[in-house]
C-alpha cells in the first residue's frame, strides 16, 4: 500500500482532523510502515470465514423498547463548551440567504 | 515514609481480610482508616509514579463514612467493606473529571457512574483516584497521557505497561488494593505483568461497559487488577453481570471461588505461535513459563502441543479492527456537546476539525486515521472486511484448540518493562507489545496474567492463562493452585507496600 501527503490529507478530510503540513509529514513514513505490517492480513488463510459477525458473542436478548431514565437538561449541558439557555450553541453555518429561505 | 509502609500494615493484608477486619465491629479497623492510609500513601508516592491523575478524597471518605455507618447500624457493607480502589480514568465516577488522558476531556466531569464503578462502591469498595492512561486507551506504555508518562514502581526509569498504567503500578506499590482497568489489546494484563501483580481480561459479555469511554467496542473489556488471584477475583464477582444498559451484557457463571482445581490431570497447551523465545530479548520470558510448564509436569499435568497459525496474524487483525471502531467512536467527539472546543473556528466544519486536532494527541490521530482508511471507500474490503473474515476464523481455531486442552500457557509480553522513551518514536515497535494478548481481545475469551517471577534485570514477567468463553473463575482457580505450587507471586517494589 503506496501512503502519499495526498492520500493522508484525503483521510483527514474524511476523518474530520485538521491536521499541519508537520504532521501529515511524519504521518506518512510512520503509516507506511504500519501498513507494511497490517498488509499481511492479506496472506491470512482464513478459508471461508464470514466476516459477518459483529461481536465475539452472539447477542441473545436485546432490551425491550421501553423508555429508560434519561439526564436531565442541566446534566446534559453542565460540560457543553457554550450554550444558551437549553440550546447548545455552534458557529453559523448557514449564510445570509439560505437563513432566511 | 517508615510508618507508611510499615511491616503487617491492614493495606497489606489480603483484601478479604482487610474487608473482615473493616466489617467485624470487635475489631478497631475502620474503613475510614484504611482509606486514609491509601491516601496518606498516594500523597506520599504520586509525585515519582504518577500512577493517579486525580486523587479523591472527598468521595473516598464519603464512601468509607457510610461503609462505617453501615457496620455499626449492624448492616453488612458488602465484601469490599472500605477497600480503597483505583480506578482507570476512562471510566466514570460521578464528581470526579473523567479525562481520558486526553486534552479533549481535560474539562470533562460525568454525572453517572460507569456500572462497575458502581457496582464495587456497592460491594463497600472507596474510589481512591483516576489512574493515568494512554490516552483513549491507545498504547502499552501510558507514555501517550497528554497529562505525562507513569513510572514502574520497579525501576522509575521503566514503563508500567499500559494502556492501564496508573491502575497496575498504584496497586504494585500498595497504594491501593484494588485496581479497575479496561482491556481492548492487553490493555490490563500487559501492564499487569510489567508490575508483577495479577490482571483479568473477562470474557466479552462478563462486565458491562456502561460508563466506560469506548475505544473499540467489539474488543473492549472492563476488568479487575489485584496483588493475587483473590484478590483480583473479589473485585471481578462485584462488577460482573448483566447489565440493562450495556446491551452486550450476558449471564454466564459467577467468577466465584470454587474447589481448587488438581494439578494432576490438567491439561495444558502449549501454543507454537506464542513461543516468544526467538524474540528478541524474550527469552527470559519463554524460560520463565517453561519452569512453570515443568513444575506441572511434575505435578501431574499433561502438556498439549498445538498450533493456531492465525495468532500470527493476530496484530494485523487488531491494528484494522480496533482502529476502525475507534475511528467511529471517536467521531463523538467534535466539540459541540461536550469536550475541548476550538476558538477560532468559522464553520461548523473546522469547528469540527480544528477541536479534535487541537484535543487529540497524536497516536489517537494515527489510529483514527488507520481505522478511516481502513474502513474507507476501495479499501474497506481489503482491509475491515478481511480482517473480521480472520476473526471469525481465529475464534474456531480457539474453539478447537479448547478441545483438546483446559487452559493455554503463555508468557504475557515478550520482554519485561523498557526504558521510557524506549519505544516512543516508533509506533509499529509498540504496537508489537500486544502480540501475546490481542488474540484473547479478537476471540472474546478471557486471559489471566499472574506473576512469573523476574527476568536477569530484576524485572516482574507474566504468565497467562487463556481459557474458554466464561472460564475466568477457573482460571483464577487455577492461578491461585499455580501460586501454590510454584511459590511465584507478588513481591513489593523496594521502598513500597509489603506482601499481600
Amino acid at each position: 500500500m503506496d501512503i502519499d501527503e495526498t492520500l493522508v490529507r484525503h483521510v483527514a478530510r474524511l476523518a474530520r482532523l485538521e491536521l499541519t503540513d508537520g504532521e501529515v509529514a511524519d504521518m506518512v513514513p510512520q503509516l507506511s510502515r504500519i501498513f507494511a505490517h497490517v498488509d499481511q492480513v492479506q496472506d491470512l488463510d482464513v478459508g471461508d470465514a464470514d466476516p459477518a459477525t459483529q461481536a465475539p458473542v452472539g447477542l441473545e436478548t436485546l432490551r425491550g423498547d421501553e423508555p429508560g431514565p434519561v439526564l436531565g437538561l442541566r446534566d446534559v449541558l453542565s460540560n457543553a463548551p457554550d450554550h444558551d439557555g437549553a440550546f447548545l450553541v455552534v458557529p453559523r453555518f448557514f449564510d445570509d440567504a439560505s437563513d432566511e429561505g | 515514609m517508615d510508618a507508611l509502609f510499615a511491616p503487617n500494615h491492614p493495606l497489606d493484608q489480603s483484601v478479604a481480610v482487610m474487608a473482615a477486619r473493616v466489617r467485624d465491629r470487635s475489631d478497631s479497623l475502620s474503613a475510614q482508616e484504611l482509606v486514609g492510609a491509601a491516601l496518606a500513601r498516594i500523597e506520599a508516592c504520586n509525585a515519582d509514579l504518577h500512577a493517579f491523575l486525580c486523587v479523591t478524597p472527598e468521595i473516598a471518605l464519603e464512601q468509607a463514612r457510610a461503609v462505617d455507618a453501615a457496620v455499626q447500624a449492624g448492616q453488612d457493607p458488602g465484601p469490599l467493606a472500605g477497600v480503597p480502589l483505583a480506578v482507570k480514568d476512562n471510566l466514570a465516577v460521578p464528581g470526579a473529571p473523567l479525562t481520558c488522558a486526553s486534552r479533549i476531556l481535560a474539562n470533562y466531569t460525568p454525572p453517572t457512574a460507569a456500572t462497575s464503578v458502581a457496582r464495587a462502591v456497592a460491594a463497600g469498595a472507596c474510589v481512591v483516584g483516576k489512574t493515568n492512561l494512554d490516552e483513549f486507551a491507545m498504547g502499552s506504555s501510558t507514555e501517550n497521557s497528554a497529562f505525562g508518562a507513569t513510572r514502574n514502581p520497579y525501576d522509575r526509569t521503566r514503563v508500567p505497561g499500559g494502556s492501564s498504567g496508573g491502575s497496575a503500578a498504584a496497586v504494585a506499590a500498595g497504594l491501593a488494593p484494588l485496581a479497575l482497568g479496561s482491556d481492548t489489546g492487553g490493555s490490563i494484563r500487559q501492564p499487569a505483568a510489567l508490575c508483577g501483580i495479577v490482571g483479568v481480561k473477562p470474557t466479552y459479555g462478563r462486565v458491562s461497559r456502561n460508563g466506560l469511554v469506548a475505544f473499540a467496542s467489539s474488543l473492549d473489556q472492563v476488568g479487575p487488577f489485584g496483588r493475587t488471584a483473590a484478590d483480583a477475583r473479589a473485585l471481578l464477582q462485584a462488577i460482573e453481570g448483566p447489565d440493562d444498559a450495556d446491551a452486550t451484557t450476558r449471564a454466564m457463571p459467577s467468577v466465584a471461588a470454587s474447589t481448587p482445581p488438581s494439578l494432576a490431570g490438567l491439561r495444558y497447551g502449549t501454543v507454537r505461535e506464542f513461543d516468544v523465545s526467538q524474540v528478541p530479548g524474550g527469552a527470559d520470558a519463554e524460560a520463565a513459563v517453561d519452569g512453570v510448564r515443568a513444575r506441572l509436569r511434575a505435578a501431574g499435568a499433561t502438556a498439549v502441543d498445538l498450533s493456531l497459525p492465525l495468532v500470527t496474524g493476530s496484530i494485523p487483525v487488531y491494528y484494522i479492527v480496533a482502529p476502525a471502531e475507534a475511528s467511529s467512536n471517536l467521531a463523538r467527539f467534535d466539540g459541540v456537546r461536550y469536550g475541548h472546543r476550538a476558538h477560532d473556528a468559522n464553520s461548523l466544519e473546522s469547528l469540527y476539525a480544528r477541536s479534535r486536532d487541537e484535543g487529540f494527541g497524536t497516536e489517537v490521530k494515527r489510529r483514527i486515521l488507520i481505522g478511516t482508511f481502513a474502513l474507507s471507500s476501495g479499501y474497506a474490503d481489503a482491509y475491515y472486511k478481511r480482517a473480521m473474515a480472520a476473526r471469525t476464523a481465529l475464534r474456531a481455531q480457539f474453539d478447537a484448540a479448547f478441545k483438546r486442552c483446559d487452559v493455554l500457557i503463555s508468557a504475557t509480553t515478550p520482554t519485561s518493562a523498557f526504558a521510557l522513551g524506549e519505544k516512543s518514536d516508533d509506533p509499529l515497535a509498540m504496537y508489537l507489545c500486544d502480540v501475546l494478548t490481542v488474540a484473547a481481545n479478537l476471540a472474546g475469551i478471557p486471559a489471566v496474567s499472574i506473576p512469573c517471577g523476574r527476568d536477569s534485570r530484576g524485572l516482574p514477567l507474566g504468565l497467562q492463562l487463556w481459557g474458554p468463553v466464561g472460564s475466568e473463575g477457573r482460571l483464577l482457580d487455577l492461578a491461585a493452585a499455580l501460586a501454590a505450587e510454584t511459590g511465584l507471586g507478588y513481591e513489593a517494589p523496594t521502598g513500597y507496600g509489603g506482601p499481600a
